[in-house]
């Protein structure tokens, strides 16, 4: 059974905007898999050298690799460099 | 990089532990490190930050307990702070500033153009003379008046342009032209220029009167330029040609059995001296107790920075002192010096005349030696010696 979209999506799908531009929403632009691009990221909650958790709101962004680092801060986004081997979501506590 | 040089940097430390914090906090301020680099045993990080993103995120880092601290600052700030911490980097950085000001305001080389006879360091001591010399303060200089001066103080010099580009001088020299040759129209005699006896007088121009074996003395008259024709009355000529004559000169050399001869006694003495636009000061000098006899070597040595000169040099004096020893020659030395300067002299005086024949005769005394040669030349004695008629 599929699950029950937000009511968000729903306005968003009706109104012809992007799920990001409204709230709780967020994006990812992944250039390669050297550099990711995370819009709409509320926290840095774990920054290593093979990881780094970032908290999109509900949803907590995984990013696994090696020599990762933040590379730039700006416009409510934040790009991730190094060399990206996994991205996962997990639901978190929303902050 | 080169804008977070000048405007100045901040490394700072971040504990592994407190890494998520810090770099949240980055993110909420929009403030992203200018490079990172971690520790790859600890997993601390070190963050190139700007000064002013360094300041805030060290508040914010305090307020939230957080471990990071400052490892490094640099940049040109920092650099300034230091070089003004020291009172000789601040004195020499303010001489620099006066010398480079300074610099615009004297000459600093001086060139020259035109000359054909006259040498370059003749006009350069013409110009210093009248006023215009290597760091010469240039709102002073006049180089109009320098001009007016130089050519008042030379005959030699028709001309003289000086232009002034920046802090060189561009001068151009015109020479004065040489004195026109007396008109070959003039009439003239010829005259004996020495006392001789005529061997072969060749005249093309004018009246001979001389005739072969005939003694003349010197100022007679050998070629006439007076011509006195049948048919036209007088007529006036510039006697022309050449007289043969046998002439006799007395040479006498004289070598002293004893001499004084300059012996360097090994002492000397040295002065540097060093020249700046104009100005010379002494850096080095240990002649405290110079004899009063000794040969003064001066050598001045100007700084060359490619083709040009600049108005910079050092001189070096040296003293090297001597005495004055009294020698003995024996005769045979004292002969065999007489012998041969009597004969560079007469290898001198058979430069333009032939010699044909010497007679020596060797004098020897208790103060030296003495050669009176007595030799027999044949030469051209005629001269031209013109006369000016009132008409």
């Amino acid at each position: 059974m599929p699950k029950k979209r937000d009511f968000l999506s729903l306005i968003g799908s009706k109104l012809e905007l992007p799920r990001e531009a409204l709230p709780g929403g967020f994006a990812l632009m992944l250039s390669g898999q050297e550099e990711l691009t995370v819009r709409g990221c509320k926290k840095i909650l774990v920054y290593e050298r093979q990881t780094v958790t970032l908290s999109l709101g509900r949803v907590f962004l995984t990013v696994s690799g090696d020599a990762l680092f933040c590379s730039a801060f700006g416009g409510g986004a934040v790009t991730l460099s190094g060399k990206i081997d996994t991205l996962s979501f997990s639901k978190g506590e929303r902050i | 990089m080169i804008y977070l040089f000048l405007t100045g940097y901040t490394d700072l430390l971040i504990k592994a532990a407190d890494a998520a914090a810090f770099f949240d906090i980055c993110r909420s301020l929009g403030i992203g490190p200018k490079s990172q680099k971690r520790d790859e045993k600890s997993g601390d990080i070190v963050g190139r930050f700007s000064q002013s993103a360094a300041k805030k995120l060290l508040a914010l880092a305090a307020q939230r307990e957080l471990a990071v601290k400052v490892v490094r600052e640099g940049g040109f700030p920092m650099l300034l702070t230091r070089l003004l911490a020291s009172p000789a980097s601040v004195a020499g950085i303010l001489a620099a500033i006066l010398l480079f000001v300074s610099a615009e305001l004297v000459l600093w080389d001086v060139e020259i153009t035109g000359t054909e006879t006259l040498s370059e360091g003749e006009v350069e001591e013409a110009l210093a003379a009248a006023g215009l010399s290597r760091g010469c303060f240039l709102p002073r200089l006049d180089t109009d008046a320098v001009a007016i001066r130089v050519r008042q103080a030379d005959a030699r010099i028709a001309y003289v342009a000086i232009n002034l580009t920046g802090t060189v001088a561009t001068v151009q020299v015109r020479e004065s032209a040489p004195r026109p040759e007396v008109s070959l129209h003039t009439p003239a005699n010829l005259v004996a220029r020495c006392d001789g006896v005529v061997v072969l007088p060749l005249i093309y121009e004018g009246k001979c009167v001389v005739e072969p074996g005939q003694t003349v003395r010197a100022g007679q008259i050998l070629a006439s330029g007076i011509l006195d024709t049948d048919n036209n009355g007088i007529r006036l000529t510039r006697a022309a040609g050449s007289v043969m004559a046998r002439t006799e000169q007395t040479f006498s050399v004289t070598v002293p059995f004893s001499y004084l001869e300059k012996v360097y006694t090994g002492r000397s003495w040295h002065e540097v001296e060093v020249s700046f636009f104009g100005l010379a000061g002494k850096v080095f000098k240990n002649t405290g107790n110079m004899t009063d006899t000794c040969d003064i070597i001066k050598t001045d040595k100007e700084f060359v920075l490619g083709a040009r000169t600049l108005p910079c040099g050092v001189t070096h004096t040296a003293y090297r002192a001597f005495e004055w020893v009294t020698v003995q020659r024996t005769a045979t030395e004292a002969l065999a010096l007489a012998e041969a300067e009597l004969a560079a002299a007469l290898s001198e005086a058979s430069s333009s005349r032939t010699l044909l024949q010497r007679v020596t005769e060797t004098s020897v005394s208790d103060c030296g030696v003495t050669l009176i040669c007595t030799a027999v030349f044949e030469e051209d004695i005629a001269i031209a010696a013109e006369f000016f008629v009132e008409q």
